[in-house]
Protein backbone atom coordinates (compact mmCIF):
# COMPACT_ATOMS: atom_id res chain seq x y z
CA UNK A 1 0.00 0.00 0.00
CA UNK A 2 1.32 3.44 -0.82
CA UNK A 3 1.82 5.65 1.51
CA UNK A 4 -0.57 8.10 0.04
CA UNK A 5 -3.50 5.65 -0.32
CA UNK A 6 -2.74 4.61 3.49
CA UNK A 7 -3.17 8.45 4.19
CA UNK A 8 -6.34 8.57 2.28
CA UNK A 9 -7.91 5.54 3.72
CA UNK A 10 -7.35 7.31 7.19
CA UNK A 11 -8.35 10.52 6.88
CA UNK A 12 -11.49 8.88 5.05
CA UNK A 13 -11.90 6.58 7.96
CA UNK A 14 -11.33 9.79 10.37
CA UNK A 15 -14.20 11.88 8.27
CA UNK A 16 -10.96 14.47 8.86
CA UNK A 17 -12.27 17.72 6.91
CA UNK A 18 -10.81 21.08 5.19
CA UNK A 19 -8.25 22.88 6.64
CA UNK A 20 -5.01 24.93 5.40
CA UNK A 21 -1.78 22.88 4.77
CA UNK A 22 1.65 24.15 5.10
CA UNK A 23 3.20 23.38 1.77
CA UNK A 24 7.01 22.39 1.33
CA UNK A 25 6.92 20.09 3.99
CA UNK A 26 9.09 17.09 3.46
CA UNK A 27 6.78 15.09 5.22
CA UNK A 28 4.32 16.08 2.73
CA UNK A 29 3.77 13.26 0.07
CA UNK A 30 1.77 16.39 -2.05
CA UNK A 31 2.14 19.91 -1.42
CA UNK A 32 -1.28 21.60 -1.19
CA UNK A 33 -2.48 24.45 0.77
CA UNK A 34 -5.80 22.85 1.30
CA UNK A 35 -6.64 19.19 1.99
CA UNK A 36 -10.43 17.56 2.11
CA UNK A 37 -11.38 13.96 2.94
CA UNK A 38 -14.20 12.87 2.17
CA UNK A 39 -16.27 11.68 4.65
CA UNK A 40 -17.17 8.06 4.61
CA UNK A 41 -21.15 8.65 5.14
CA UNK A 42 -21.29 11.46 3.27
CA UNK A 43 -24.03 11.48 0.02
CA UNK A 44 -22.26 13.63 -2.29
CA UNK A 45 -23.92 13.18 -5.65
CA UNK A 46 -24.45 16.95 -6.83
CA UNK A 47 -27.15 15.42 -9.21
CA UNK A 48 -29.64 13.14 -7.81
CA UNK A 49 -29.34 12.04 -4.12
CA UNK A 50 -27.16 14.95 -2.60
CA UNK A 51 -25.07 18.07 -3.22
CA UNK A 52 -21.47 18.47 -3.15
CA UNK A 53 -19.75 18.88 0.25
CA UNK A 54 -18.89 21.70 1.25
CA UNK A 55 -15.21 21.89 1.81
CA UNK A 56 -13.78 25.23 2.81
CA UNK A 57 -11.77 25.05 0.15
CA UNK A 58 -10.59 28.85 -0.76
CA UNK A 59 -8.55 28.85 -3.60
CA UNK A 60 -6.41 31.68 -4.92
CA UNK A 61 -4.31 31.83 -7.97
CA UNK A 62 -1.33 29.58 -7.55
CA UNK A 63 -2.63 27.59 -5.09
CA UNK A 64 -3.54 23.89 -4.64
CA UNK A 65 -6.17 21.68 -3.05
CA UNK A 66 -6.26 18.05 -2.58
CA UNK A 67 -9.70 16.37 -2.07
CA UNK A 68 -9.23 12.68 -0.70
CA UNK A 69 -12.27 9.90 -1.57
CA UNK A 70 -13.39 6.75 -2.45
CA UNK A 71 -15.31 5.49 -5.07
CA UNK A 72 -17.98 2.96 -3.51
CA UNK A 73 -21.49 1.51 -4.35
CA UNK A 74 -23.32 3.99 -2.28
CA UNK A 75 -24.42 6.75 -4.60
CA UNK A 76 -24.59 4.61 -7.55
CA UNK A 77 -26.91 4.36 -9.52
CA UNK A 78 -27.22 3.07 -13.50
CA UNK A 79 -24.62 5.87 -15.03
CA UNK A 80 -22.23 5.77 -12.13
CA UNK A 81 -20.87 3.25 -9.48
CA UNK A 82 -20.02 6.57 -7.31
CA UNK A 83 -20.68 10.27 -7.99
CA UNK A 84 -18.56 12.73 -5.27
CA UNK A 85 -18.75 16.68 -5.30
CA UNK A 86 -16.57 18.48 -3.64
CA UNK A 87 -17.94 22.68 -3.78
CA UNK A 88 -14.80 25.32 -3.06
CA UNK A 89 -14.39 28.82 -3.34
CA UNK A 90 -11.99 30.45 -6.28
CA UNK A 91 -11.39 34.07 -4.30
CA UNK A 92 -10.03 35.75 -7.71
CA UNK A 93 -9.38 35.05 -11.66
CA UNK A 94 -7.47 31.93 -12.17
CA UNK A 95 -6.71 29.03 -14.17
CA UNK A 96 -7.95 26.14 -12.93
CA UNK A 97 -6.98 21.98 -13.90
CA UNK A 98 -8.59 18.92 -11.54
CA UNK A 99 -5.98 15.88 -11.79
CA UNK A 100 -7.49 12.49 -10.55
CA UNK A 101 -5.85 9.57 -9.15
CA UNK A 102 -6.81 6.72 -8.09
CA UNK A 103 -5.33 2.74 -8.41
CA UNK A 104 -6.74 1.94 -11.94
CA UNK A 105 -10.00 -0.04 -11.04
CA UNK A 106 -13.11 0.30 -11.45
CA UNK A 107 -13.52 0.74 -15.20
CA UNK A 108 -13.90 4.51 -17.28
CA UNK A 109 -13.77 7.37 -14.12
CA UNK A 110 -14.75 11.28 -15.23
CA UNK A 111 -13.72 14.20 -13.58
CA UNK A 112 -15.00 17.77 -13.84
CA UNK A 113 -15.68 21.24 -12.71
CA UNK A 114 -18.86 22.92 -12.67
CA UNK A 115 -20.04 26.24 -11.36
CA UNK A 116 -22.50 26.06 -8.89
CA UNK A 117 -24.53 28.49 -9.06
CA UNK A 118 -26.52 26.90 -12.30
CA UNK A 119 -24.15 23.53 -12.47
CA UNK A 120 -23.12 24.51 -15.42
CA UNK A 121 -20.08 22.12 -17.22
CA UNK A 122 -17.10 24.45 -17.36
CA UNK A 123 -14.33 22.09 -17.98
CA UNK A 124 -16.40 18.81 -19.64
CA UNK A 125 -15.53 16.25 -18.50
CA UNK A 126 -11.73 14.07 -18.89
CA UNK A 127 -12.23 10.68 -18.67
CA UNK A 128 -9.63 7.65 -18.73
CA UNK A 129 -9.84 3.89 -18.59
CA UNK A 130 -6.32 4.41 -16.70
CA UNK A 131 -5.71 5.73 -12.96
CA UNK A 132 -5.22 8.99 -14.08
CA UNK A 133 -7.41 11.76 -16.03
CA UNK A 134 -7.30 15.17 -16.02
CA UNK A 135 -9.73 18.04 -17.11
CA UNK A 136 -8.65 20.57 -19.37
CA UNK A 137 -7.60 24.06 -17.55
CA UNK A 138 -10.04 27.01 -17.96
CA UNK A 139 -10.05 30.37 -16.96
CA UNK A 140 -12.52 31.28 -14.08
CA UNK A 141 -13.48 34.32 -12.40
CA UNK A 142 -14.02 34.06 -8.51
CA UNK A 143 -16.85 32.19 -7.35
CA UNK A 144 -18.40 29.09 -6.57
CA UNK A 145 -17.19 25.80 -8.39
CA UNK A 146 -17.40 21.82 -7.14
CA UNK A 147 -15.53 19.68 -8.65
CA UNK A 148 -17.22 16.32 -10.10
CA UNK A 149 -15.79 12.86 -9.77
CA UNK A 150 -17.43 9.94 -10.99
CA UNK A 151 -16.51 6.26 -12.05
CA UNK A 152 -18.34 4.00 -14.48
CA UNK A 153 -21.13 1.19 -13.09
CA UNK A 154 -21.46 -1.18 -11.97
CA UNK A 155 -19.66 -0.24 -8.66
CA UNK A 156 -16.28 -1.78 -7.68
CA UNK A 157 -16.03 -4.88 -5.36
CA UNK A 158 -14.07 -2.89 -3.06
CA UNK A 159 -13.94 0.97 -2.42
CA UNK A 160 -11.55 2.74 -4.44
CA UNK A 161 -9.19 5.27 -3.02
CA UNK A 162 -8.91 8.26 -5.40
CA UNK A 163 -7.63 12.17 -5.25
CA UNK A 164 -8.11 14.95 -6.68
CA UNK A 165 -6.01 17.51 -7.29
CA UNK A 166 -6.93 21.21 -7.90
CA UNK A 167 -4.66 23.19 -9.26
CA UNK A 168 -4.95 27.12 -10.37
CA UNK A 169 -2.49 29.68 -11.27
CA UNK A 170 -0.80 30.18 -14.69
CA UNK A 171 -1.35 26.55 -16.24
CA UNK A 172 -0.66 28.10 -19.70
CA UNK A 173 -2.63 27.48 -23.22
CA UNK A 174 -2.17 25.30 -26.08
CA UNK A 175 -2.02 27.16 -29.41
CA UNK A 176 -0.42 27.74 -32.50
CA UNK A 177 -0.06 29.40 -36.03
CA UNK A 178 2.18 27.33 -37.09
CA UNK A 179 1.93 25.50 -40.47
CA UNK A 180 0.47 21.64 -40.31
CA UNK A 181 3.59 19.48 -38.92
CA UNK A 182 1.24 16.66 -40.92
CA UNK A 183 -1.71 16.53 -43.30
CA UNK A 184 -4.11 13.49 -43.11
CA UNK A 185 -3.46 10.87 -45.71
CA UNK A 186 -6.68 8.72 -45.45
CA UNK A 187 -6.40 7.18 -49.09
CA UNK A 188 -9.37 5.56 -48.79
CA UNK A 189 -12.72 7.08 -46.35
CA UNK A 190 -12.30 4.70 -43.10
CA UNK A 191 -8.86 3.74 -43.77
CA UNK A 192 -7.92 5.27 -40.45
CA UNK A 193 -10.87 4.98 -38.59
CA UNK A 194 -9.29 2.84 -35.96
CA UNK A 195 -11.54 2.91 -33.37
CA UNK A 196 -15.28 2.70 -32.53
CA UNK A 197 -16.60 4.75 -29.39
CA UNK A 198 -20.06 3.75 -28.56
CA UNK A 199 -21.58 6.55 -26.14
CA UNK A 200 -23.55 6.05 -22.83
CA UNK A 201 -22.91 7.63 -20.06
CA UNK A 202 -19.22 6.71 -20.44
CA UNK A 203 -17.52 5.48 -24.04
CA UNK A 204 -17.73 2.40 -24.61
CA UNK A 205 -14.28 1.85 -26.87
CA UNK A 206 -13.17 -0.63 -29.09
CA UNK A 207 -11.03 -1.75 -32.31
CA UNK A 208 -12.63 -0.97 -35.60
CA UNK A 209 -11.87 -1.15 -39.07
CA UNK A 210 -8.73 0.51 -40.75
CA UNK A 211 -5.58 1.62 -38.58
CA UNK A 212 -3.90 4.56 -36.65
CA UNK A 213 -2.12 6.76 -39.53
CA UNK A 214 1.56 7.25 -39.30
CA UNK A 215 2.78 10.92 -38.03
CA UNK A 216 6.19 10.65 -37.27
CA UNK A 217 5.03 13.47 -34.81
CA UNK A 218 7.06 13.51 -31.57
CA UNK A 219 5.17 16.24 -29.08
CA UNK A 220 8.09 17.76 -26.90
CA UNK A 221 7.74 19.13 -23.41
CA UNK A 222 7.16 22.78 -24.30
CA UNK A 223 6.66 22.96 -27.71
CA UNK A 224 3.25 21.93 -30.13
CA UNK A 225 2.92 20.28 -33.09
CA UNK A 226 0.25 21.01 -35.98
CA UNK A 227 -2.12 18.71 -37.36
CA UNK A 228 -4.67 18.98 -39.97
CA UNK A 229 -7.13 16.59 -41.91
CA UNK A 230 -10.55 16.61 -43.04
CA UNK A 231 -13.84 14.52 -41.34
CA UNK A 232 -15.44 12.91 -44.10
CA UNK A 233 -19.17 11.65 -44.41
CA UNK A 234 -19.27 7.99 -44.60
CA UNK A 235 -22.42 6.38 -45.87
CA UNK A 236 -22.99 4.50 -42.63
CA UNK A 237 -21.06 3.74 -39.54
CA UNK A 238 -21.95 1.33 -36.27
CA UNK A 239 -21.10 3.47 -33.47
CA UNK A 240 -21.44 7.03 -32.00
CA UNK A 241 -19.45 8.88 -34.67
CA UNK A 242 -19.25 9.38 -38.74
CA UNK A 243 -16.28 9.82 -39.93
CA UNK A 244 -13.26 8.84 -37.39
CA UNK A 245 -9.51 9.78 -38.18
CA UNK A 246 -6.49 8.05 -35.82
CA UNK A 247 -3.21 8.85 -35.83
CA UNK A 248 -0.05 7.43 -33.93
CA UNK A 249 2.46 10.31 -32.24
CA UNK A 250 4.77 9.71 -29.64
CA UNK A 251 5.62 12.24 -26.50
CA UNK A 252 8.76 13.29 -26.08
CA UNK A 253 11.28 12.80 -23.23
CA UNK A 254 9.70 14.88 -19.94
CA UNK A 255 6.49 15.03 -21.52
CA UNK A 256 3.49 14.16 -18.60
CA UNK A 257 0.75 15.56 -19.75
CA UNK A 258 -0.73 15.97 -23.28
CA UNK A 259 -3.25 18.84 -24.10
CA UNK A 260 -4.63 19.02 -27.86
CA UNK A 261 -6.89 22.23 -28.94
CA UNK A 262 -8.68 20.87 -31.80
CA UNK A 263 -10.12 23.73 -34.15
CA UNK A 264 -13.07 23.75 -37.04
CA UNK A 265 -15.11 26.47 -38.78
CA UNK A 266 -18.29 24.11 -38.38
CA UNK A 267 -21.17 25.12 -36.03
CA UNK A 268 -22.95 22.07 -36.15
CA UNK A 269 -20.64 19.58 -36.20
CA UNK A 270 -19.27 18.43 -32.66
CA UNK A 271 -15.64 17.10 -33.13
CA UNK A 272 -14.45 15.24 -30.18
CA UNK A 273 -11.01 14.30 -29.18
CA UNK A 274 -9.80 10.94 -27.91
CA UNK A 275 -6.48 9.68 -26.66
CA UNK A 276 -5.49 5.78 -26.35
CA UNK A 277 -2.54 3.75 -25.42
CA UNK A 278 -1.02 2.71 -29.11
CA UNK A 279 -2.70 -0.53 -29.48
CA UNK A 280 -6.39 1.60 -28.85
CA UNK A 281 -7.26 -0.30 -26.15
CA UNK A 282 -7.30 2.04 -23.29
CA UNK A 283 -8.92 5.21 -23.06
CA UNK A 284 -6.26 7.99 -21.65
CA UNK A 285 -8.23 11.13 -21.89
CA UNK A 286 -11.11 13.09 -23.38
CA UNK A 287 -12.05 16.57 -25.23
CA UNK A 288 -15.75 15.57 -25.80
CA UNK A 289 -17.59 18.94 -24.73
CA UNK A 290 -20.77 19.39 -26.80
CA UNK A 291 -20.02 22.90 -28.03
CA UNK A 292 -18.63 25.15 -30.52
CA UNK A 293 -14.43 25.21 -32.01
CA UNK A 294 -12.20 24.14 -30.35
CA UNK A 295 -12.41 21.05 -28.11
CA UNK A 296 -9.69 20.99 -25.81
CA UNK A 297 -8.52 18.08 -23.99
CA UNK A 298 -5.85 17.64 -21.12
CA UNK A 299 -4.68 13.68 -21.38
CA UNK A 300 -2.02 12.29 -18.65
CA UNK A 301 0.68 10.64 -20.58
CA UNK A 302 4.24 9.22 -20.20
CA UNK A 303 7.01 10.69 -21.42
CA UNK A 304 8.55 9.26 -25.05
CA UNK A 305 5.79 6.88 -25.67
CA UNK A 306 3.46 5.90 -28.58
CA UNK A 307 -0.25 6.92 -28.71
CA UNK A 308 -3.47 7.29 -30.71
CA UNK A 309 -4.63 10.40 -31.27
CA UNK A 310 -8.58 9.65 -32.31
CA UNK A 311 -10.84 12.75 -33.48
CA UNK A 312 -14.20 11.73 -34.51
CA UNK A 313 -17.57 13.83 -35.81
CA UNK A 314 -20.49 13.41 -33.29
CA UNK A 315 -23.18 11.57 -35.32
CA UNK A 316 -26.14 14.22 -34.57
CA UNK A 317 -27.85 14.13 -37.85
CA UNK A 318 -31.24 13.15 -35.93
CA UNK A 319 -31.24 17.04 -34.29
CA UNK A 320 -29.90 18.57 -37.94
CA UNK A 321 -26.60 18.57 -37.30
CA UNK A 322 -23.52 17.65 -39.36
CA UNK A 323 -24.71 19.17 -42.63
CA UNK A 324 -21.17 20.94 -42.90
CA UNK A 325 -19.46 17.33 -43.27
CA UNK A 326 -16.91 17.02 -44.67
CA UNK A 327 -15.33 19.57 -42.89
CA UNK A 328 -11.71 20.47 -42.45
CA UNK A 329 -10.17 20.39 -38.53
CA UNK A 330 -6.41 22.31 -37.58
CA UNK A 331 -5.35 19.84 -33.78
CA UNK A 332 -2.61 21.69 -31.55
CA UNK A 333 -0.66 19.31 -29.94
CA UNK A 334 1.69 20.35 -26.93
CA UNK A 335 3.89 18.41 -24.00
CA UNK A 336 3.77 19.60 -20.65
CA UNK A 337 5.93 18.34 -18.08
CA UNK A 338 6.16 18.14 -14.16
CA UNK A 339 7.37 21.75 -12.73
CA UNK B 1 -79.36 18.45 -34.25
CA UNK B 2 -79.41 16.33 -37.42
CA UNK B 3 -78.53 13.36 -35.01
CA UNK B 4 -81.40 13.60 -32.53
CA UNK B 5 -83.67 14.28 -36.10
CA UNK B 6 -82.61 10.78 -37.58
CA UNK B 7 -82.80 9.14 -34.17
CA UNK B 8 -86.03 10.31 -33.31
CA UNK B 9 -87.24 8.82 -36.75
CA UNK B 10 -85.60 5.60 -35.74
CA UNK B 11 -87.43 4.76 -33.03
CA UNK B 12 -90.44 3.54 -35.30
CA UNK B 13 -88.96 0.60 -36.92
CA UNK B 14 -91.08 -0.15 -40.02
CA UNK B 15 -92.84 -3.83 -40.06
CA UNK B 16 -93.77 -5.93 -42.09
CA UNK B 17 -96.97 -5.39 -44.13
CA UNK B 18 -98.54 -7.03 -47.39
CA UNK B 19 -95.75 -4.57 -48.85
CA UNK B 20 -93.02 -3.90 -46.29
CA UNK B 21 -89.13 -3.90 -45.86
CA UNK B 22 -87.02 -3.42 -42.86
CA UNK B 23 -83.52 -4.29 -41.81
CA UNK B 24 -82.38 -7.22 -39.83
CA UNK B 25 -79.20 -8.46 -38.75
CA UNK B 26 -78.21 -11.13 -40.76
CA UNK B 27 -78.17 -13.21 -37.75
CA UNK B 28 -81.14 -15.46 -38.14
CA UNK B 29 -83.34 -13.60 -35.96
CA UNK B 30 -86.29 -11.65 -37.72
CA UNK B 31 -86.40 -8.24 -35.93
CA UNK B 32 -86.13 -5.22 -36.78
CA UNK B 33 -82.94 -3.34 -36.32
CA UNK B 34 -81.84 0.04 -36.62
CA UNK B 35 -78.65 1.00 -35.43
CA UNK B 36 -75.66 -1.23 -37.16
CA UNK B 37 -71.57 -1.16 -36.74
CA UNK B 38 -69.52 -0.69 -39.61
CA UNK B 39 -68.14 -4.14 -39.60
CA UNK B 40 -71.84 -5.41 -39.64
CA UNK B 41 -73.87 -6.46 -42.35
CA UNK B 42 -77.49 -5.33 -43.14
CA UNK B 43 -79.98 -7.97 -44.36
CA UNK B 44 -83.59 -7.02 -45.36
CA UNK B 45 -87.12 -8.68 -43.95
CA UNK B 46 -90.30 -8.08 -45.72
CA UNK B 47 -93.40 -8.67 -47.78
CA UNK B 48 -93.68 -7.89 -51.25
CA UNK B 49 -97.01 -9.14 -53.04
CA UNK B 50 -96.85 -7.89 -56.34
CA UNK B 51 -95.59 -10.00 -59.70
CA UNK B 52 -92.32 -9.44 -60.69
CA UNK B 53 -90.50 -11.36 -63.24
CA UNK B 54 -93.42 -13.57 -63.09
CA UNK B 55 -93.63 -14.61 -59.67
CA UNK B 56 -94.58 -12.68 -56.56
CA UNK B 57 -91.59 -10.67 -55.26
CA UNK B 58 -89.26 -7.13 -55.81
CA UNK B 59 -86.25 -5.34 -56.29
CA UNK B 60 -84.95 -3.95 -52.77
CA UNK B 61 -82.68 -1.13 -52.66
CA UNK B 62 -80.41 0.26 -50.26
CA UNK B 63 -79.67 3.71 -50.35
CA UNK B 64 -77.90 6.76 -48.13
CA UNK B 65 -80.70 8.61 -47.50
CA UNK B 66 -81.98 11.14 -49.69
CA UNK B 67 -80.00 9.36 -52.64
CA UNK B 68 -82.22 8.10 -55.86
CA UNK B 69 -83.74 5.16 -54.86
CA UNK B 70 -82.00 3.13 -58.04
CA UNK B 71 -78.52 4.27 -57.14
CA UNK B 72 -77.83 0.93 -55.83
CA UNK B 73 -77.58 -1.95 -56.46
CA UNK B 74 -80.29 -4.51 -56.12
CA UNK B 75 -80.85 -7.25 -54.45
CA UNK B 76 -84.01 -9.51 -55.37
CA UNK B 77 -86.33 -10.81 -52.62
CA UNK B 78 -89.45 -12.96 -52.72
CA UNK B 79 -93.17 -12.69 -51.60
CA UNK B 80 -91.94 -13.46 -48.10
CA UNK B 81 -88.18 -13.14 -47.55
CA UNK B 82 -86.51 -12.97 -43.92
CA UNK B 83 -82.92 -12.12 -43.26
CA UNK B 84 -81.63 -11.44 -47.37
CA UNK B 85 -78.15 -9.87 -47.37
CA UNK B 86 -78.63 -6.40 -48.43
CA UNK B 87 -75.20 -5.00 -47.70
CA UNK B 88 -72.32 -6.67 -46.62
CA UNK B 89 -70.29 -4.80 -44.16
CA UNK B 90 -67.81 -3.34 -43.52
CA UNK B 91 -70.02 -0.19 -44.07
CA UNK B 92 -69.81 3.63 -44.50
CA UNK B 93 -71.62 5.26 -41.83
CA UNK B 94 -74.77 6.89 -42.50
CA UNK B 95 -78.85 7.03 -42.52
CA UNK B 96 -80.13 4.99 -45.45
CA UNK B 97 -83.36 4.27 -46.39
CA UNK B 98 -84.70 1.26 -48.50
CA UNK B 99 -86.59 1.22 -51.37
CA UNK B 100 -88.88 -1.64 -52.68
CA UNK B 101 -89.45 -1.90 -55.97
CA UNK B 102 -92.57 -3.90 -56.74
CA UNK B 103 -92.37 -4.14 -60.44
CA UNK B 104 -89.18 -4.92 -60.65
CA UNK B 105 -88.87 -2.01 -63.29
CA UNK B 106 -86.31 0.56 -62.40
CA UNK B 107 -88.67 3.02 -61.88
CA UNK B 108 -90.65 4.43 -58.81
CA UNK B 109 -94.14 4.06 -58.71
CA UNK B 110 -96.83 4.74 -56.23
CA UNK B 111 -96.75 1.07 -55.81
CA UNK B 112 -93.38 0.87 -54.56
CA UNK B 113 -92.51 1.50 -51.11
CA UNK B 114 -89.51 3.60 -49.57
CA UNK B 115 -88.98 3.43 -45.52
CA UNK B 116 -86.85 6.90 -45.56
CA UNK B 117 -84.37 6.33 -42.33
CA UNK B 118 -84.99 2.84 -42.16
CA UNK B 119 -81.59 2.32 -40.28
CA UNK B 120 -77.93 4.13 -38.98
CA UNK B 121 -74.36 2.80 -39.46
CA UNK B 122 -72.77 4.61 -36.65
CA UNK B 123 -69.38 5.86 -37.07
CA UNK B 124 -66.87 3.98 -34.89
CA UNK B 125 -66.55 5.29 -31.67
CA UNK B 126 -63.35 7.31 -30.93
CA UNK B 127 -60.83 5.01 -29.05
CA UNK B 128 -59.01 6.98 -26.57
CA UNK B 129 -56.20 5.66 -25.14
CA UNK B 130 -56.10 5.46 -21.41
CA UNK B 131 -52.13 6.98 -21.40
CA UNK B 132 -49.75 8.42 -23.52
CA UNK B 133 -49.53 7.46 -27.14
CA UNK B 134 -46.15 6.11 -28.89
CA UNK B 135 -47.40 8.74 -31.33
CA UNK B 136 -48.21 11.57 -30.58
CA UNK B 137 -48.40 13.16 -34.18
CA UNK B 138 -45.48 15.55 -33.69
CA UNK B 139 -43.55 16.73 -36.63
CA UNK B 140 -41.16 15.81 -36.15
CA UNK B 141 -41.67 11.90 -35.80
CA UNK B 142 -40.75 11.91 -32.45
CA UNK B 143 -42.26 9.33 -30.24
CA UNK B 144 -42.50 7.96 -27.09
CA UNK B 145 -42.56 11.34 -25.02
CA UNK B 146 -40.90 11.62 -22.12
CA UNK B 147 -39.30 8.71 -22.04
CA UNK B 148 -35.14 8.36 -21.50
CA UNK B 149 -34.25 7.26 -25.09
CA UNK B 150 -34.45 8.50 -28.55
CA UNK B 151 -38.04 8.18 -29.53
CA UNK B 152 -38.75 4.69 -28.12
CA UNK B 153 -35.41 2.74 -27.53
CA UNK B 154 -34.80 -0.61 -27.44
CA UNK B 155 -34.73 -0.82 -23.88
CA UNK B 156 -38.70 -0.34 -23.81
CA UNK B 157 -40.42 -3.78 -23.37
CA UNK B 158 -44.32 -4.64 -25.33
CA UNK B 159 -46.78 -5.24 -22.88
CA UNK B 160 -49.67 -7.53 -23.05
CA UNK B 161 -52.44 -5.38 -25.11
CA UNK B 162 -54.68 -3.27 -23.18
CA UNK B 163 -58.51 -3.22 -23.56
CA UNK B 164 -60.91 -0.42 -23.17
CA UNK B 165 -64.52 0.08 -23.38
CA UNK B 166 -66.19 3.17 -24.99
CA UNK B 167 -69.13 4.00 -25.36
CA UNK B 168 -71.99 6.88 -26.41
CA UNK B 169 -74.77 7.41 -24.46
CA UNK B 170 -76.76 9.25 -26.98
CA UNK B 171 -76.89 6.70 -29.71
CA UNK B 172 -76.79 4.13 -26.80
CA UNK B 173 -73.54 2.50 -28.40
CA UNK B 174 -70.72 0.86 -27.06
CA UNK B 175 -66.85 -0.29 -28.44
CA UNK B 176 -64.59 -2.32 -27.54
CA UNK B 177 -60.72 -0.93 -28.14
CA UNK B 178 -57.45 -2.86 -28.14
CA UNK B 179 -54.23 -1.18 -27.67
CA UNK B 180 -51.07 -2.45 -27.99
CA UNK B 181 -48.48 -1.26 -25.22
CA UNK B 182 -45.28 -0.27 -24.80
CA UNK B 183 -43.41 0.73 -21.17
CA UNK B 184 -40.21 2.91 -21.03
CA UNK B 185 -38.48 4.00 -18.34
CA UNK B 186 -38.54 7.92 -17.68
CA UNK B 187 -36.92 10.31 -15.56
CA UNK B 188 -37.63 14.17 -14.83
CA UNK B 189 -34.76 14.68 -17.19
CA UNK B 190 -36.01 12.85 -19.86
CA UNK B 191 -39.58 14.64 -19.57
CA UNK B 192 -38.10 18.07 -19.79
CA UNK B 193 -35.42 17.21 -22.13
CA UNK B 194 -37.88 15.81 -24.99
CA UNK B 195 -40.38 19.03 -24.44
CA UNK B 196 -37.54 21.14 -24.69
CA UNK B 197 -36.84 19.43 -28.21
CA UNK B 198 -40.19 19.49 -29.03
CA UNK B 199 -40.45 23.29 -28.30
CA UNK B 200 -37.81 23.32 -31.05
CA UNK B 201 -39.15 21.17 -33.62
CA UNK B 202 -42.36 23.49 -33.06
CA UNK B 203 -40.43 27.14 -33.19
CA UNK B 204 -37.97 25.63 -35.85
CA UNK B 205 -35.63 25.94 -33.98
CA UNK B 206 -33.24 23.53 -35.42
CA UNK B 207 -29.81 22.72 -34.48
CA UNK B 208 -28.89 24.73 -32.29
CA UNK B 209 -31.74 24.92 -30.02
CA UNK B 210 -31.44 21.23 -29.43
CA UNK B 211 -27.92 21.67 -28.12
CA UNK B 212 -28.89 24.11 -26.01
CA UNK B 213 -31.46 21.22 -24.59
CA UNK B 214 -28.78 18.90 -24.47
CA UNK B 215 -26.56 21.28 -22.07
CA UNK B 216 -29.50 22.27 -20.24
CA UNK B 217 -29.36 18.39 -19.05
CA UNK B 218 -25.49 18.22 -19.23
CA UNK B 219 -25.67 21.09 -16.53
CA UNK B 220 -28.69 19.93 -14.57
CA UNK B 221 -27.58 15.57 -14.54
CA UNK B 222 -24.35 15.68 -15.78
CA UNK B 223 -22.73 12.00 -17.26
CA UNK B 224 -26.41 10.53 -16.87
CA UNK B 225 -27.66 12.40 -20.21
CA UNK B 226 -25.53 10.16 -21.76
CA UNK B 227 -27.33 7.40 -20.66
CA UNK B 228 -30.44 8.95 -20.91
CA UNK B 229 -29.64 9.45 -24.64
CA UNK B 230 -29.85 5.69 -25.22
CA UNK B 231 -32.80 4.36 -23.27
CA UNK B 232 -30.98 3.51 -19.57
CA UNK B 233 -31.29 4.75 -16.28
CA UNK B 234 -31.34 6.31 -13.81
CA UNK B 235 -34.83 6.40 -14.02
CA UNK B 236 -38.22 8.02 -11.68
CA UNK B 237 -40.32 5.66 -13.01
CA UNK B 238 -41.84 3.81 -16.23
CA UNK B 239 -44.72 5.12 -18.79
CA UNK B 240 -47.02 2.99 -20.69
CA UNK B 241 -47.59 4.15 -24.03
CA UNK B 242 -50.47 2.92 -26.37
CA UNK B 243 -50.20 2.52 -29.90
CA UNK B 244 -51.74 0.34 -32.54
CA UNK B 245 -55.83 0.07 -31.81
CA UNK B 246 -57.87 -2.87 -33.34
CA UNK B 247 -61.79 -2.20 -32.70
CA UNK B 248 -64.69 -4.40 -33.16
CA UNK B 249 -66.78 -1.87 -34.24
CA UNK B 250 -69.81 0.69 -32.35
CA UNK B 251 -72.51 -2.06 -31.56
CA UNK B 252 -75.80 -1.40 -29.51
CA UNK B 253 -75.67 -1.01 -25.90
CA UNK B 254 -73.13 0.63 -23.63
CA UNK B 255 -70.37 -0.90 -22.24
CA UNK B 256 -72.45 -2.46 -18.87
CA UNK B 257 -75.01 -3.51 -21.15
CA UNK B 258 -77.89 -1.55 -20.85
CA UNK B 259 -79.02 1.68 -22.03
Amino acid sequence: MSRITALLLVSTLLGCTAGRTSTGDVDDPIAVDFRFAERATADNDPFFSGTATPTEVRLAAGQTALFEGTADARDGNETWADSDGYALEVTEPTWLQADLRHEGRGGTWAVAIHRSSDRALLAWWGMSSTSAALTHPIEVPAGSYFVHVASEAPGPSSPIPYTVTLRTGDLGTCASDAAADHLEREPVLGANDAIQVRWASFPQVELGRGSAEPTGLEIARDAARVLEGVSGTPPNTADSYLDRDAFEITTGPGVTELRVRLEHASADVNLDVMLLSADGRELLGTGVEIGDSPELAAVPVAPSTSYVLWIGARDERSIGGDTALPLAYRAVLCGRGAP
Amino acid sequence: MRRVAIALALLVPATASANDVYPTACDGADDPVTAFAITESVCVSGLADLECDGAAGADVYVVPHGADPFAGSAVHVTATFDGVLALMGPLPPAVYDLFLDEQCDGMQTAEDLLVENAFEVGADLACEAPGPPIDPGLGNHATCRGACGSGCPDTCTPGTPTTVCVEDAGTCRHQSCTFETLTCITHDGCRVHDDCYDACVASGGGFWCHRQCDLGCVGRYGLSCGGWATGRGPSDGEMTYYGNVVTTGATSGLCSGGC
